[in-house]
C-alpha cells in the first residue's frame, strides 16, 4: 500500500513537473496578453490605489473615467496630519491615491499610456525591472508603500508582460502625479 | 527514481532530467571557489589567468575596500566605445570592510547572456557561499553591509551597451588621476590599456593609451567621479535617459548638468556655477533619505571626500564663467 501511494505521488509529481504550463487546457479560450493582463490587474488590486475613488450614491467607488491614472494632479493635498505616538501609522486621502506614513507621502502613479505623464514612453523591460527591483524604472528611488511590489514581483515575465500590454491598451489620461515627499526634511536634505 | 535524493534542488534536477529538460551545470555555482577565481581556495591564491585591474575612478561603496579580477578567454572587441566582451568572460569584485572580506560579486557572460551573483564570506574567511537572489539585509561579518539582490546587480550592470563597468578606456588609462577620490594603488600586475594592447587583447582599439579628462585638477577629478558613480544610469541610452542628464563623458556632463534646471529641486539648477548650496546634484549626493539619495543603489553613507570635491568644482565653475566672459 505504502509503495503504491509513493508511486502514485511520484507519478503525479513527474506529470506536474513535465507539464507545459504555457499551454491552455484543451477547449479553453486562450486569452490574449491584453486579456490576461486585464485579469491580472483586476485580481491584483491595481485599481484599488491607481484609480481614484469618488463619492457616489453608494459611497466611495472607483472613478472609472480616470481609471488607472493615479493621484489626480488637481487634488493638491494639504500637509498630512501628524499622528500621535502609538500604533496608528498611516493616513490615506479620500481618493485612496495619497498615502502618508513613515516613508513620507506617496502618490499613486499614472499607469495609463499617456506619453508625458503616464507609461506611454516606457518599454516593457523597464516595467518589468521596476516591479522586479522595486525601484522606479528599475534603477531609481524605491517604490513606496502601499505599492505591493514584492508580491507582484513574483509574477512570471509572461504575466508582467501581459500586465504591461494591458496597461498600454487602456485609454491614455493626461495627469501629472506629484513627486513623493520625503519624511520631514523636505525634498532635499543637505549639510 | 528518487532513491537517496533528498534535497528539493536535487529532486528538481532529477525531475527536470526525467522530462528531458536537463538544465546543465549552473551558470553561477553554489560557492565562490567553484567560479574558478582561486588556484587554491584554502589559501585564497588567485589563479594566474584571473588578472587584477584597478579602475582609476572607483565606485563609492560606503568605504568598502575592493579588489577586482577579470578572465578574458579571447580578445575584447574594443572597436567602439562600449567594449564587447567575449562569451565566457568572468569578472569578480571582492569587497572588504574593516579588513575582512564581506562579499565577492561575480558576473559571467554565458552563451545565453550575462549572469550575476554575489558570494557572501563566512566568519572565518575560508569560503563564500552564493547569496539568495533577493540579497541579504546584512552580511555575516559586517552587519551594516547590505548584500545586493540579483535585480540590483542587473539594475546597474544591464543598463548600457556593455555590462562590465570600470573596465573601459578611461578607467584603464595609464595616465591615472592622482586626485580621484579614494584612488587605489593598482595591484601588482593590474591590467591597463598598455598591457592589454601589448597582449593583443583589445581588438580594434585605436585610441590613446593615456586618455584623460581635460581641465583643471579639480575638474578632472570631479568629472571622473561623476563618470564612474553616476554615468552608469545617467546616460543617453539608459533607463533614465528621459531625465536628460548624461554624466558618462565630460562634454555631455558639462552640457546636461551645468546651468540646467532640475525637475527634482525646481527652480534650482542641477549644477549652479559658483553655488554648491543651490546645486541639486550635490544636494542629492548629500541626501540620506531614500527618495532623494543619489546614487539610489549600493550606498547609504555620504561620500564626504567626493562631496567636497564636487563642491570645489562647482565653486570653480563661477571662476571659469568669469574668465570666459572677460575673453
Amino acid at each position: 500500500m505504502k509503495t503504491t501511494t509513493l508511486m502514485f505521488a511520484l507519478f503525479a509529481l513527474h506529470t506536474a513537473a513535465c507539464a507545459d504550463k504555457s499551454q491552455p487546457t484543451a477547449g479553453a479560450h486562450a486569452p490574449s496578453p491584453v486579456e490576461r493582463g486585464k485579469l491580472l490587474a483586476e485580481t491584483s488590486g491595481c485599481h484599488d490605489c491607481h484609480t481614484p475613488l469618488a463619492m457616489g450614491p453608494n459611497g466611495p467607488a472607483p472613478d472609472m473615467t480616470r481609471a488607472l491614472s493615479g493621484h489626480p494632479a488637481a487634488l493638491a493635498m494639504p500637509p498630512a496630519p501628524e499622528l500621535p505616538p502609538g500604533p496608528w501609522l498611516v493616513t490615506v486621502g479620500a481618493t485612496n491615491t495619497a498615502w502618508s506614513g513613515p516613508w513620507g507621502v506617496s502618490f499613486t502613479s499614472n499607469l495609463t499610456p499617456d506619453p508625458e505623464t503616464g507609461l506611454g514612453t516606457w518599454k516593457q523591460q523597464q516595467f518589468i525591472d521596476t516591479i522586479r527591483n522595486g525601484r522606479h524604472l528599475g534603477v531609481g528611488r524605491p517604490l513606496l508603500p502601499p505599492m505591493p511590489a514584492a508580491g507582484i514581483a513574483k509574477m512570471s515575465d509572461d504575466d508582467l508582460s501581459a500586465l504591461f500590454a494591458y496597461l498600454q491598451s487602456v485609454p491614455a489620461i493626461k495627469n501629472k502625479v506629484p513627486a513623493p515627499i520625503p519624511p520631514k526634511a523636505g525634498p532635499v536634505a543637505s549639510k | 527514481m528518487l532513491g537517496g535524493v533528498k534535497s528539493p534542488t536535487a529532486i528538481a534536477a532529477v525531475l527536470a532530467a526525467a522530462c528531458g529538460n536537463d538544465p546543465g551545470p549552473p551558470d553561477v555555482p553554489p560557492t565562490l571557489g567553484e567560479t574558478g577565481l582561486y588556484a587554491d581556495v584554502a589559501t585564497r591564491t588567485v589563479a594566474p589567468e584571473m588578472r587584477p585591474f584597478t579602475p582609476q575612478y572607483p565606485l563609492w561603496s560606503d568605504g568598502a575596500a575592493k579588489q577586482r579580477w577579470i578572465y578574458l578567454p579571447e580578445p575584447i572587441d574594443a572597436s567602439r566605445a562600449d567594449w564587447q566582451f567575449p562569451v565566457h568572460t568572468r569578472v569578480w569584485k571582492e569587497l572588504s570592510v574593516g579588513g575582512r572580506r564581506v562579499e565577492t560579486r561575480y558576473m559571467v557572460r554565458t552563451p545565453a547572456g550575462w549572469r550575476y551573483a554575489t558570494y557572501v564570506w563566512n566568519a572565518d574567511g575560508t569560503e563564500a557561499a552564493l547569496a539568495p537572489r533577493e540579497g541579504l539585509a546584512s552580511a555575516e561579518v559586517a552587519p551594516a553591509h547590505r548584500i545586493p539582490s540579483e535585480g540590483e546587480c542587473r539594475a546597474c550592470h544591464a543598463n548600457g551597451a556593455t555590462p562590465v563597468l570600470g573596465f573601459a578606456a578611461l578607467q584603464l588609462s595609464i595616465d591615472r588621476d592622482p586626485d580621484a577620490p579614494h584612488a587605489e594603488r593598482p595591484a601588482p600586475g593590474s591590467l591597463d590599456l598598455a598591457s592589454l594592447l601589448a597582449t593583443g587583447e583589445l581588438a580594434g582599439y585605436t585610441g590613446s593609451i593615456a586618455p584623460r579628462i581635460a581641465g583643471s585638477p579639480v575638474e578632472r577629478a570631479a568629472l571622473g567621479y561623476l563618470h564612474a558613480n553616476c554615468g552608469g544610469c545617467h546616460r543617453a541610452d539608459g533607463p533614465v535617459a528621459a531625465v536628460g542628464l548624461d554624466l558618462t563623458d565630460p562634454a555631455a556632463a558639462r552640457r546636461t548638468a551645468i546651468g540646467r534646471p532640475s525637475d527634482f529641486g525646481a527652480p534650482k539648477l542641477r549644477v549652479a556655477p559658483g553655488a554648491p548650496a543651490d546645486s541639486v546634484l550635490l544636494a542629492r549626493m548629500r541626501a540620506l533619505d531614500p527618495l532623494s539619495r543619489m546614487p539610489p543603489l549600493g550606498t547609504r553613507v555620504v561620500d564626504d571626500a567626493a562631496t567636497h570635491l564636487i563642491a570645489s568644482w562647482i565653486d570653480q565653475l563661477a571662476d571659469n564663467q568669469h574668465l570666459e566672459t572677460r575673453r
